[in-house]
Order: C-alpha cells, then structure tokens, then sequence
C-alpha cells in the first residue's frame, strides 16, 4: 500500500498552484539563471564521478537507473551541460516573436516520468519551469533518485525555483493518485508506453493537454559513402549510441543499417565496431547490472542471431549481422542489418518507420537526407542526427516532431 | 529403418511404459543425449547453436535448448526438405514474424497429448462432455491447441460443443451448454484459454451456473498482446464462483507452439486419485522434463530458485528436444513447475519499445 495518498497529492499541487503565481512573475531570465544554476550543479557532480572521485549523488541515481556509476556520471554532465542560461533564453525567445501575442505557461504542468532514461526529468522540469510554469511529477517507482537529486539541487542552488517544483513516487496503476496527479494540470505531459498514455488522457481533466511522448524507437544508417573516412571513429560514435543509457531509450538504435556492398563488408564492420567501439567504451563507460528480464531477452534475441546468420559477442555486447531488422532488448545487443540502396534502407525501416524518433547518420560530410524525409510515413517525424549523438539531443530539440516549449504555453493575442 | 524413425520408436516405447506417470531419469537422459546429436547433425539451426554453446571448448552434457524466438526465425527441424504434415503456428497476437513448429509425423504428439491428458485432466474418468472456448481446427488450422482438443473430442468425449467461432466467444453459447450440463446432471469440461475466460467473465454479466460434480475447467495461456490482464488467482477465483466448481477442478494446461508435448496442474490428480502432491504446480509426464535456468548462464538452479523455463520434450523429435523459453518459474520439491509469468524486458524500457510490444511491426 502507497504511503502517499490522493490528498497529499491534491496538497502538493495545492502548493505548486500558489507557487506559480509568484514564478510567472518573475522575469523570464532569472527563471533561466536558476535553472542553469541547477544544471551546473549537477554538472558537477557528473565531473566529479567521471574523475573517479565518490559522489553520493551520482552512486544513488546510478543504483536506482541500473547504469553504471560512470555511465550515470557521463549521462548527469552530457545532459547538463544543454542548459546554460544563454541556451535556455534562446529557447525562449521564439514564443516572444510575434509583438501580438504574449506567451502564458501552464498554470500547472504534471508531468509522468518513465523509468528508462533518468535523466529526461532534468528537461520534464526545466522547461516548465522556464515558461513559467510549476511542474509536479510523477517519478517511476523504480527509478526516482534522479528526481530527488534534482529537487534537492534545486533547493540548494535555486531555492527561488523550488516552491514551484514538486516529486512524488508511487507505482504505476493507481487510479486515484493519478486522478490526484492531474486534477489540476492545464498540461500532462506522459512519457512512457502506448498504455500508460491512453491512462493519463482518460485520467487528465477535459480541458488539459496531453502532450505524449509514447512509445519510439531509433535506429543508425551507415551510407555508402561513409567508409571513406577512417573506420575507428566512425565505430566510436556508433557505439556510444548503442552504449548510452544501455541502449533502454528510445533514442537507442534497435539496428543500424550499413551496405551490404562496400570497402567495409558487415561482418567486417561488426569486428571493427566490437574493437573500436564496444569494447573500448565498456572499459570507459561498463554496462549496468542485467536485470532477469534482460537476461531472458538477451538470450532469446542472440539465439536468433546464432540461427540466422552472424553473432559477435563481447562481455557486455553483441553485435549481429541478420537480413531484416528484429527489435533489440537493448543493453548493447545490437542488429546490422544489410542494404542495397537506400530505398532498400527504407523499406527495412518501413514498418518500423511511423514509431521512429532518431536516425543516427554516418556519412560523408555534405549528406543530404531529403530523399528519406520525403519517403517517411504519414506522422513521422524523427530526428536525423550524427552518429554518437543520438541521445544527447539539444536543448532546442524537436520533441515528437514538434518544439519543446509548444505544449507548455497558450498565447494572449493583443491588437488593441 | 532410419535413425529418425528408430528414434520415434524409441519414444513410443519409452511413453508406452511410462504412460502411467512414471520417470526413468536414465533413460530419459540417454534418449535426450542421442535426440539431441541427431538434431546438431541434421539441422544447421542446431549445429549452430551447439557450436556456440561450446565455443569455450566445454563439453555439454545435455542438448542444447532452442529458445523459442528461434521458431520465429529459423526453420527447426531435421526434416526441413520435406513438406510438413501439419504447421502449427503462434497465435500471432503480438508477433507477425509467427513461430512456427512443423511436423512431418503427429503420432509421438498425439500419444504425448493423449496420455498426458488423461493423467492429469481425465484421470476420473473415460469420457465426459466437452464445451470448447479453443477455436475448432477448422477455424484455427494452424492451431496446436485447436488440434489438441479436436483430438479430446476423438479421445475422452461424449459430446463436444464449440462455443467460439470466428467471430469470437458466443456467449450465449457456453450459457446455453453449461445451462444444460445442469439440467442433465451431466458434468462437462469446459477447455478454454485464459483470455477466453476473461471474455466470459466479462461477457456473461450475473449469471452464475453450478456445473454438476465432476465438471472440470482447463484453461491455458497467459494474456501476451491483450489489454486487460488478470492474475491467474483472481481468474481461478472468479471461475470457481461463475461455473460452481471445486477449485481443484480448475487445471492450468502449460503447453506452447513449440513442443509436442503439455504439463498440467496436478491438483485434480492429488483430489481424485490422491498420488500427485499437494499444492498447485505443474506436472509432467516421463518424457517431458521441466527445469530452471540461470537467465544469463542457462545453468540449472536448484528447487525454490526462480529461473527461465526450459523444457525437455522427447516428442520434439524432429524439431527441438530441448527449447527455452520466455517464461520464469521455480521447480518445486516435487520436481513440479511453478510459473510466475513471462520475463518481458518491459519492465527496463519506459519509453523505447519493449520487443513484446512492438514485434507486430517486425519484418519477418
């Protein structure tokens, strides 16, 4: 039984309403100010790890995600680091572009966090935040640390910032906690699977909205012309796309698409991306602890690729050669899969396509990817990026196709 | 004689002689062994997975398991040239890259299914009425379950009706025929998937029915693709007070696509026959052995440690001796299976697309 109940909720958001009065108040750049405040915060604290010194923090948000304290440690600086005050206003600056309109942020943002990759909750609250908005949310119970660290960077560095910031953790499926959760959000903004959406929106009152961030999956595409270049980095970016958040997120690669035909055969790329790639960056950035559902997946989908073709295994990796693309369970299994053209890419991508949220390009410099965006289906918008930064998206990214701080205000028209 | 066809006969003996319940570990394991060499030397799905299984240059003592998602992929069998009698296929729900498990020989199947059935479902019993919520095999043709009960109506039926259809379950069907096991005094078995009594559940509303003593339900399956979901307490509950009958009546049937060969809860054997343990787990019969496994090793865990399901079905001649599942459980004292549900990596994956539930967009 949960010790938080739905009036201890209705409390929080009672105080985060109060909370937002003051917050809208105050001017858009010291909202900024503190924000990056936090951010830098816990930049430090990412350094801190990464140079091998003990960080409670970190060790705590690495043992409640399941990553290793230094991928933890990598993801705390590599995601911070997206939100100095300077980029946070450039953010801003879109929605003041019209001298008719007056940007309004929520009255309040609830905000359901999934338990995949931590760290999305830095971004859950900053922007809120920013547009004036409070923000409570809704931690994973598997997974809250991150959360309470950033609520106690927030009170340490930005005490400004705190009153209009609220956590709560409780497991999934409470029906009247999450009625609480919502009751008064203008905005819910759920990020997790298709049926933890279609929760929120019949949980989520007739006049909020829902701004999902459902269910979606990535993948790399190596073009032909890429081999041209050297073959370690281009393994080195690949793999750190596989490697980053254990590759559980959905700006993980399920498979990356490479020539069937070229200077580099696939098998031959799968050897070089264990050697230059995956090996390396265990020893830098390990794998987290497989959890028993992991284990189970992983042996079934590398026993799909012992049956059907090619299998690289590494202590903490695998890599597969397999004629079509077979989704991955993540954890540094990774598929390449073959093509001639890339209408053939394409058309591996087909069914998967509508779900995709980043395509990570290794390419020449100078490639063009307008023939792929004109064959995507209807309500597809990945991003397409460079290989190695698939997951450390910027501040300005496009969420779902759409910009980050759309959801989160209205617009006051003024002609007067 | 072929290899193959001795080997058959070999498993019709050995299921002849155990028929009764009984288990011969030595010859289970001789026969398995020799299955299992066959396979690696017939079937290159095999030789692959064994070669990979002693990369390390360990020798293995037993064959190597073929994990289900293999089905989806590959073709299992030694006999992959010729065309198969019969392909049964899974259900499809949440995978379009389908498992598919042919068999060119269905007698080592049905003589598993037969005398399997009878142990553990029919041991009271030569015959009784059957109302069926699995499809006919008409309508399911690739159906292993489907087939199963066809094959109940041959061998242990008095009256068999089909209350599910191409368009689903007709409800007012399976009320008509439990309304009738009433009146006649006649007790029935009610052979149905879990997702299927769920459907009545939800479907029959107040009406309760108290089948005549001796009624019996089988259900089996779990709820992979669907949308509602329901503990296997709760729905054993809500079975007993809908169909009013015993709780030990109620058997979970554990079977898969991939075997020729099913396991059963043993509580109507232990209340009718009294030589099955207590408690609620899964039986097997002599050719069939269950066992645990370490997830990321495979090595067997011990009774009490929970583990992925392996299953050893000596009637998977031509196909798989050995095959892993999904699926995790424990093995209880009595060398019975307890399960505890699929392992699903959903639970690591938030956001990004967990396998189970996006494989409908896979490209086979």
């Amino acid at each position: 039984m949960s010790a938080l109940s739905p009036d201890d909720v209705r409390r929080v958001n009672d105080r985060l309403l109060s909370a937002g009065q003051l917050l809208r108040k105050m001017p858009l750049d010291v909202r900024a100010a503190g924000v990056a405040r936090v951010a830098a915060q816990l930049r430090a604290h990412g350094r801190a790890a990464k140079a091998g010194q003990p960080d409670a923090a970190v060790e705590l948000v690495a043992a409640s995600a399941g990553l290793s304290v230094p991928m933890t440690a990598w993801a705390i600086e590599t995601t911070a680091a997206r939100y100095e005050e300077r980029g946070l206003l450039a953010l801003a600056e879109p929605l003041f572009a019209r001298p008719d309109v007056l940007p309004v942020g929520a009255s309040l943002v609830a905000v359901v966090l999934a338990g995949n990759v931590f760290s999305v909750a830095l971004r859950a609250i900053a922007l809120p935040l920013l547009v004036g908005s409070p923000v409570l949310v809704k931690a994973s119970s598997r997974d809250p640390a991150f959360a309470d660290v950033l609520v106690r960077t927030f009170g340490a560095v930005a005490p400004e910032l705190l009153p209009a910031v609220g956590v709560v953790t409780y497991g999934g499926g409470d029906d009247a906690l999450d009625a609480a959760l919502v009751s008064r959000a203008e905005v819910v903004s759920v990020y997790g699977g298709r049926h933890a959406v279609e929760a929120f929106r019949t949980k989520a009152p007739g006049t909020a909205r829902v701004v999902a961030h459902g269910h979606g999956m990535s993948f790399g595409l190596v073009t032909h012309d890429a081999f041209e270049g050297e073959l370690e980095p281009i393994c080195a970016a690949l793999a750190l796309d596989v490697a980053a958040y254990d590759g559980r997120g959905c700006l993980s690669p399920h498979a990356i698409l490479v020539p069937r035909e070229g200077r580099v055969s696939p098998e031959e790329l799968a050897r070089a991306l264990a050697r230059h790639g995956l090996e390396p960056i265990g020893r830098t950035l390990p794998r987290g602890p497989l959890v028993e559902s992991a284990q189970a997946q992983q042996t079934q989908w590398r026993s799909v690729a012992v049956a059907r073709g090619f299998l690289h295994e590494g202590d903490d990796f695998s890599i597969s050669v397999e004629p079509s693309i077979r989704l991955s369970p993540g954890y540094r299994n990774i598929a390449l899969v073959p093509y001639g053209t890339i209408a053939d890419a394409m058309s591996l991508l087909a069914s998967f396509a509508i779900f995709a949220k980043a395509i990570g390009i290794t390419s020449a410099p100078g490639f063009v990817p307008a023939p792929l965006v004109s064959q995507l289906p209807t309500g597809c918008a990945p991003r397409f990026v460079r290989a190695g930064t698939m997951q450390d998206p910027p501040l300005d990214a496009l969420d779902d196709g759409l910009p980050a701080l759309e959801g989160l205000v209205r617009y006051v028209e003024i002609r007067l | 004689m072929t290899e193959l066809e001795t080997m058959r006969d070999e498993v019709r003996a050995l299921m002849s002689r155990l028929h009764d319940g009984g288990r011969d570990e030595r010859a289970f394991d001789a026969l398995a062994s020799r299955i299992g060499a066959m396979q690696v030397a017939r079937c290159d799905v095999h030789a692959r997975l064994a070669a990979r299984a002693t990369r390390d240059g360990a020798a293995r003592s037993e064959p190597v398991a073929v994990p289900t998602d293999v089905f989806r992929y590959a073709d299992v069998s030694v006999l992959s040239g010729t065309p198969p009698l019969r392909t049964f296929r899974t259900s499809g729900t949440t995978s379009e890259a389908q498992g598919r498990h042919a068999l060119r020989d269905l007698s080592l199947y049905e003589i598993s299914a037969r005398h399997a059935a009878k142990h553990f479902l029919f041991p009271d019993t030569d015959a009784m009425d059957l109302v069926s919520l699995v499809p006919d095999e008409r309508v399911s043709p690739h159906s292993s379950l489907s087939y199963m009960v066809a094959r109940f109506a041959d061998w242990f039926c008095r009256d068999l009706r089909y209350v599910v259809g191409a368009g689903g379950l007709d409800h007012e069907a399976l009320a008509a025929a439990c309304e009738r096991a009433e009146s006649r005094a006649c007790p029935v078995a009610l052979l149905a998937t879990s997702f299927a009594l769920v459907h009545a559940e939800d479907a029959l509303g107040d009406r309760r029915f108290r089948l005549p003593s001796g009624s019996r339900v089988m259900q089996t399956g779990g709820f992979k693709g669907r949308s509602r979901e329901v503990s296997a307490e709760a729905l054993r509950a809500a079975i007993v007070a809908r169909y009013g009958v015993a709780d030990a009546f109620v058997i979970g049937e554990y079977g898969m696509t991939e075997l020729s060969s099913q396991l059963y809860e043993t509580t109507l054997r232990h209340a009718t026959i009294g030589d099955a343990p207590a408690g609620r787990a899964y039986g097997a019969m002599g050719w069939v052995r269950a066992t645990v496994r370490d997830p990321e090793t495979l090595a067997p865990r011990p009774a009490g440690e929970r583990g992925l399901v392996r299953i050893d079905d000596l009637a998977n001649v031509e196909t798989a001796v050995a095959v892993l599942t999904s699926d995790l459980g424990t093995m209880d004292a009595h060398g019975r299976l307890v399960l505890h549900g699929r392992a699903t990596g959903a639970d690591a994956r938030g956001c990004s697309i967990a396998a189970d539930a996006l494989l409908s967009r896979e490209t086979p």
